[in-house]
């Protein structure tokens, strides 16, 4: 397909491109995630070993030829688990997210869009799923639906919908009030029309600049639910699995769990970095300035 | 050419607020023929824009139209239902703001908006839409349409995106065209030109015009009949000519001294004191308290429009004594 760089979506596109791209914090930021989501893909075929096989001649190895990071208390090599639990970080992240944004959209937009009782009982429900803690709610879930990555994210997705869909009923809200609005009644466009072809591509951009700050704080939950023993179930070698193993020998043995915790820190702090830079290159008003720095 | 194409009679419109019931519209009365101008003046606040948007019932949802009529094309607007009134929208009636920033998505370029007309309002398809796009806008005095198709709304002059929103209002060739100060925010020189092209339209395709102003220079230059609209009640209603050289209500005369376009060239004298508190009427004239020839009778009862003269009527109890005869 040939690229029409004159029209004028992908004038827009190539302008917020130019702008992410004149920032070097944003650009190292996605070349971090980049990379951390190829290991995510492809660490089945690159790590060593297997990350559950134990090897009880060799515990708590430092890190030597054999064992680049050294092994566990178990004699598992901690290149392959750290490198197999970047799996569940960054996808199963990515799919609360997803799951995140489907859901939360268009309940906020209806929610926003229709106002009055609709309005006031969508947003009771989400007041009342707020008021539980994330992780009650996770505790109660593991044990309805039993432990694992799947009911820890389905957790996480059933009270992150609530935020997202506040954002958005926000904006719809602030957008119907808008002549344009008035301007589609006028052709005659019905409203449904009205609220999906004419406010919600308003509200894109700060749902994506939602979603992207919202990823980092799904990969703290999901490890902090894994390191409390109800999201990814040892011996499957999570992020959180490993520092919550690695816990008991911290004081002999501190790489153990200090590697993966720096390394979550590093991809959180990418995706808040990456979000930080989205919203100012989104911001039409922004864009112009920063293109211009 | 003189067939009725609108006419409002006796139209109040109340909102419902926390701090009270407010009578935006106390009486509205209006007729406007095919292919006539009409403007509706007024001070900021006198429900001449209410009375606009109720003609497409596109009113705020605190709004409620009370009592009145609204008779389009034969037909009564307040009894039709949601679907049928959308099919008016759709095919008939255009309305333009005051603001073209606004009124613009933001998010599409300024040819989606326009063929997006084009298509809900005459079932075009796509590349005849955008034919007719570019005619449209190249009409309307844009150079390069073509170019100008590809960019957004932010992308364009206030003057420019004035006549992309006119584009979009002509796009379904309207019989009736309501303009809601049109002109407000533009810079003097694109108000002429824009007044301009709405006449120049108007006498090309026998389109009517609403335009709803608070200029009376305005008016004074496009319109065919004017009325005067005061604490929502029009009160003072007729051909351009006949109200410059003859208004007949104090407040008429009031404005057009402000506006300095009649008598000698003074110092501005403005009409002393407020308009009555919108939320508790007075039970008699509305412009009782500012009246300068008021009568006990003015402040028993309201006055109702009368035909003073031919093609002139007025809502004042105190005309001189050949002006008078019962409607």
């Amino acid at each position: 397909m040939k690229i029409d760089r004159e029209s004028p979506r992908m004038r827009e596109l190539l302008l917020t491109l130019y702008v992410i791209r004149k920032s070097k914090i944003a650009v190292a930021s996605l070349v971090i995630l980049a990379f951390f989501f190829a290991i995510a893909v492809l660490s089945p075929w690159i790590s060593p070993f297997d990350p559950t096989e134990t090897h009880t001649s060799e515990l708590f190895q430092p890190p030597n030829s054999k064992y680049l990071l050294g092994t566990d208390h178990l004699g598992r090599d901690n290149l392959s688990r750290i490198l197999c639990g970047a799996r569940y970080s960054m996808l199963a992240s990515l799919l609360v997210v997803f799951v995140t944004v489907i859901v939360g959209m268009p309940i906020g937009a209806v929610s926003g869009y229709l106002g009055g009782k609709v309005d006031e009982a969508l947003m009771r429900i989400t007041d009342i799923i707020l008021s539980f803690p994330g992780i009650t709610l996770a505790l109660l879930l593991a044990y309805i639906l039993g432990r694992g990555i799947y009911s820890a994210a389905l957790a996480l997705s059933l009270v992150g919908w609530t935020s997202m869909a506040r954002i958005v009923r926000g904006v719809v809200l602030s957008e119907k009030g808008k002549d344009y609005v008035l301007a589609a009644k006028i052709i005659g466009k019905s409203n449904f029309q009205i609220l999906f072809n004419e406010i919600m591509p308003n509200c894109i951009y700060p749902v994506i600049i939602q979603a992207v700050m919202m990823m980092g704080t799904v990969i703290i939950s999901l490890a902090g639910l894994s390191f409390i023993g109800v999201g990814v179930q040892p011996p499957e070698p999570d992020w959180g699995v490993i520092i919550s193993e690695g816990r008991q020998y911290i004081l002999e043995y501190p790489w153990l769990s200090i590697l993966p915790g720096l390394l979550m820190i590093t991809v959180v702090l990418a995706y808040n970095m990456v979000g930080d830079r989205l919203r100012d290159a989104l911001d039409p008003r922004l864009r112009g300035e920063l293109a211009a720095a | 050419m003189n067939s009725t194409l609108l006419s409002v009679e006796d139209l109040h419109v109340e909102f419902r607020t926390y701090l009270g019931t407010v009578h935006a519209v106390n009486g509205a009365y209006l007729t406007v023929n095919a292919g006539e101008c009409v403007g509706l003046v007024g001070e900021t606040g006198c429900g001449k824009s209410t009375l606009g948007f109720s003609i497409v019932r596109l009113l705020d949802e605190a709004a409620r139209i009370v009592e009145g009529k609204i008779i389009f094309k034969g037909e009564p607007i307040l009894e039709k239902k949601d679907e049928e009134l959308r099919e008016i929208r759709r095919k008939d009636i255009s309305l333009i703001f005051q603001d073209p920033t606004a009124a613009l998505n933001p998010v599409y370029t300024i040819g989606d908006q326009i063929v997006e007309a084009l298509i809900l309002s005459r079932e075009m398809t796509k590349s005849d839409a955008v034919e007719e796009a570019a005619g449209i806008l190249a009409s309307l005095g844009i150079p390069d349409p073509r170019k100008v198709m590809l960019q957004y709304p932010h992308e364009l002059s206030g003057g420019m995106r004035q006549r992309v929103m006119i584009a979009v209002a002509l796009s379904k060739k309207p019989s009736l065209l309501i303009a809601d100060e049109p002109t407000s925010n533009l810079d003097v020189t694109v108000q002429a030109q824009i007044l301009e092209l709405l006449s120049d339209l108007r006498k090309n395709t026998n389109m009517s015009v609403l335009l709803i102003t608070h200029d009376m220079g305005v008016v004074a230059q496009v319109c065919d009949k004017v009325g005067v609209m005061y604490a929502g009640q029009v009160i003072e209603f007729g051909t351009v000519r006949e109200i410059f050289k003859n208004p007949l209500h104090p407040y008429t005369r009031g404005l057009l001294k402000v506006a300095n376009l009649v008598g000698e060239k003074s110092r501005l004298e403005p009409i002393s004191g407020a308009i009555p508190d919108l939320k508790d009427l007075p039970e008699g004239c509305l412009f009782y308290s500012r009246c300068p020839k008021l009568t006990p009778l003015c402040q028993e009862k309201r006055p109702t429009m009368l035909e003073a003269r031919q093609d002139h009527y007025v809502a004042c109890w105190n005309l001189d004594g050949d002006d008078r005869s019962m409607r």
